[in-house]
C-alpha cells in the first residue's frame, strides 16, 4: 500500500509542476479520474482486498455472447 | 511543435520489435503443436490483406491518426465512439503485457518479490518513453533490434548441436481446422496488435510508403517467428513446448557448449525487456493520444501517465494467477477480433468512400481560372 502511496505522492506533484499549466479544465477532469480510479484499483489489491478478475469476466461474456 | 517523426527504418522495426513484444517469452499458439510453423506460414498469409488494409488507411490519410480518420470519415459522434474503442484496447493491451512482465519476472527470476513493484518500474519506464514521443522510441527500436535479433540469432547457432530435429515430424498430425485454428490465433496474437501504430501513424513520414513499413516487418517478424519455434521445438519435445509457460526460457537454459557457455537464458529475459518497452510505450503513446483527441486537446504527453497508471491497475487485477492468464489466450483472439479487424475495416470502408467522394467533388468542380 505505501508503495502505491508513495508512487502517487511523487508523480502527481511532478505533473503538476511540468504539465498542468498548460492544460485545460476539461483535461485535468479527465487526468484525475483517470489517476482516481487507478489509484482506488491499485489499493484495493496492495490490501489483498478481493477485485473480480477482468480476463474472466471478458471470457464470460463471450462465452455469454458466442456460445464458445 | 515538437518533432515525432520517424524514418522508415525506425517505423519497420518499431513494428517487429512491438510484434516481438511478449511473444518472444510466451511462444506463439501452439495448438498444432509440432505443425505450428504451418500455422506461422498461414497466420503471415492472413495477415498480409489485413496489413494491407491498414497501410491503405494511412496512405489515403497521411499524417493523420486513427482518432482523426475515424472523426473525418464517420463524423463527431461516431469517430469519438469508435476512438474510445481503440484507446480501451491500447490500454488494455498495455496491461496485458505489464503482466506477463510482472509473471515472468516472479515465476523465474524473483519468486520472494511482489510483482507491483517490478510492474511499476517498468511503467514509468514506458511513461517516460512514450512521453518522449514516438521519435526517441523509434530511436531505441534502432537500437534494440540489433541486441533482439543477435540474442536469437546466437541462441539458434549455439543450441544446433543439441536440436533434435525430428521433434518437428509428423508434418500434418494436426488436423486442418486446429492449424487453421492456430493461425488466427497466431493473427491476433501478435500480428493483428498492430492496429496499434494506425494510433501512432501521424508519427510517419508522408513520403514513406506505409505498405513497405508494414510488409517488410511482417517478412522479417515471420522468418525470427519460425527460428524461435523451430529452435524451442528441436531444443524441448512437443509435449514440453506445450506444457511450459515460457518455452523460449527453457529451450534457452539447456544450451550448453563445453563447461564454460551455459545458462544463458537470462539473455531472453533482456530480450523481453527491450521489446516489451516498445509495445507498452506505443500502447501508451496511442492512448494518450487517443484520450486527448476525444477531448479535443493539443497535448497528448500529459494523458501518457495515467493510461500507464491505469494500465499497471488493470494489469494487477486481469487474472488471478499465471494460470488464468493463459486461459485468457485461448479466448484473446474472440476478443480482439472487433479492435484488430472489424472497427479498422468499418473506418477503411469509410475512407474510401470518403476518399472517392471527395476526387468527384473535386472532378465536377469548375477549376478556378486567372480573373481577366
Amino acid at each position: 500500500m505505501f508503495i502505491v502511496l508513495f508512487l502517487y505522492l511523487i508523480i502527481i506533484p511532478y505533473d503538476y509542476a511540468v504539465y498542468f499549466n498548460k492544460l485545460e479544465p476539461r483535461g485535468k477532469v479527465v487526468y484525475f479520474t483517470l489517476m482516481l480510479i487507478s489509484f482506488y484499483i491499485l489499493i484495493l489489491h496492495s490490501l489483498e482486498i478481493s477485485i473480480p478478475p477482468l480476463g474472466k469476466a471478458i471470457i464470460n461474456v463471450l462465452k455469454a455472447l458466442l456460445g464458445i | 511543435m515538437i518533432n515525432e517523426k520517424i524514418t522508415l527504418n525506425q517505423a519497420i522495426f518499431s513494428i517487429i520489435l512491438f510484434c516481438f513484444g511478449s511473444s518472444v517469452i510466451i511462444g506463439i499458439s501452439s495448438t498444432a503443436k509440432q505443425d505450428t510453423w504451418i500455422s506461422i506460414v498461414l497466420a503471415t498469409l492472413l495477415a498480409i490483406p489485413v496489413f494491407l488494409m491498414y497501410a491503405r488507411m494511412i496512405k489515403l490519410f497521411p499524417e493523420k491518426n486513427f482518432f482523426e480518420i475515424a472523426e473525418t470519415v464517420l463524423g463527431k459522434v461516431a469517430g469519438k465512439i469508435v476512438s474510445a474503442f481503440m484507446i480501451w484496447y491500447a490500454i488494455h493491451l498495455a496491461a496485458l503485457v505489464l503482466r506477463d512482465f510482472g509473471e515472468f519476472i516472479q515465476v523465474f527470476d524473483m519468486p520472494e518479490t511482489p510483482k507491483l513493484p517490478i510492474t511499476i518500474l517498468l511503467t514509468l519506464t514506458t511513461v517516460y518513453l512514450a512521453r518522449s514521443t514516438m521519435r526517441s522510441i523509434g530511436k531505441w527500436s534502432v537500437v534494440a533490434i540489433c541486441f533482439v535479433l543477435s540474442i536469437v540469432l546466437l541462441t539458434f547457432a549455439t543450441s544446433i548441436h543439441q536440436m533434435h530435429f525430428d521433434n518437428l515430424l509428423p508434418i500434418m498430425e494436426a488436423t486442418p481446422v486446429q492449424i487453421i485454428k492456430s493461425s488466427c490465433e497466431i493473427v491476433a496474437f501478435p500480428y493483428g496488435e498492430s492496429v496499434v501504430f494506425l494510433c501512432v501513424a501521424d508519427s510517419f513520414h508522408k513520403e514513406n510508403s506505409p505498405y513497405r513499413t508494414f510488409l517488410f516487418s511482417l517478412a522479417i517478424v515471420v522468418f525470427v517467428f519460425l527460428a524461435v519455434f523451430v529452435r524451442n521445438l528441436a531444443l524441448l519435445c512437443t509435449s514440453m513446448v506445450n506444457i511450459s509457460y515460457f518455452p523460449s526460457y527453457i529451450a534457452v537454459r539447456i544450451i550448453e557448449i563445453g563447461d564454460f557457455f551455459a545458462r544463458i537464458e537470462s539473455s531472453i529475459s533482456s530480450n523481453f525487456i527491450l521489446a516489451g518497452i516498445v509495445k507498452i510505450a506505443v500502447c501508451l503513446l496511442a492512448a494518450g493520444k487517443g484520450i486527448a483527441n476525444l477531448l479535443g486537446l493539443q497535448n497528448n504527453q500529459i494523458f501518457v501517465l495515467p493510461a500507464g497508471m491505469l494500465a499497471l491497475a488493470l494489469g494487477s487485477i486481469s487474472y488471478r494467477s499465471i494460470m488464468e492468464m493463459f486461459l485468457f489466450l485461448d479466448y484473446y483472439m474472440y476478443y480482439a477480433f472487433p479492435f484488430q479487424i472489424l472497427i479498422p475495416m468499418i473506418v477503411w470502408i469509410a475512407a474510401e468512400i470518403s476518399t472517392k467522394k471527395q476526387k468527384k467533388r473535386e472532378l465536377a468542380s469548375p477549376p478556378v481560372g486567372d480573373s481577366p
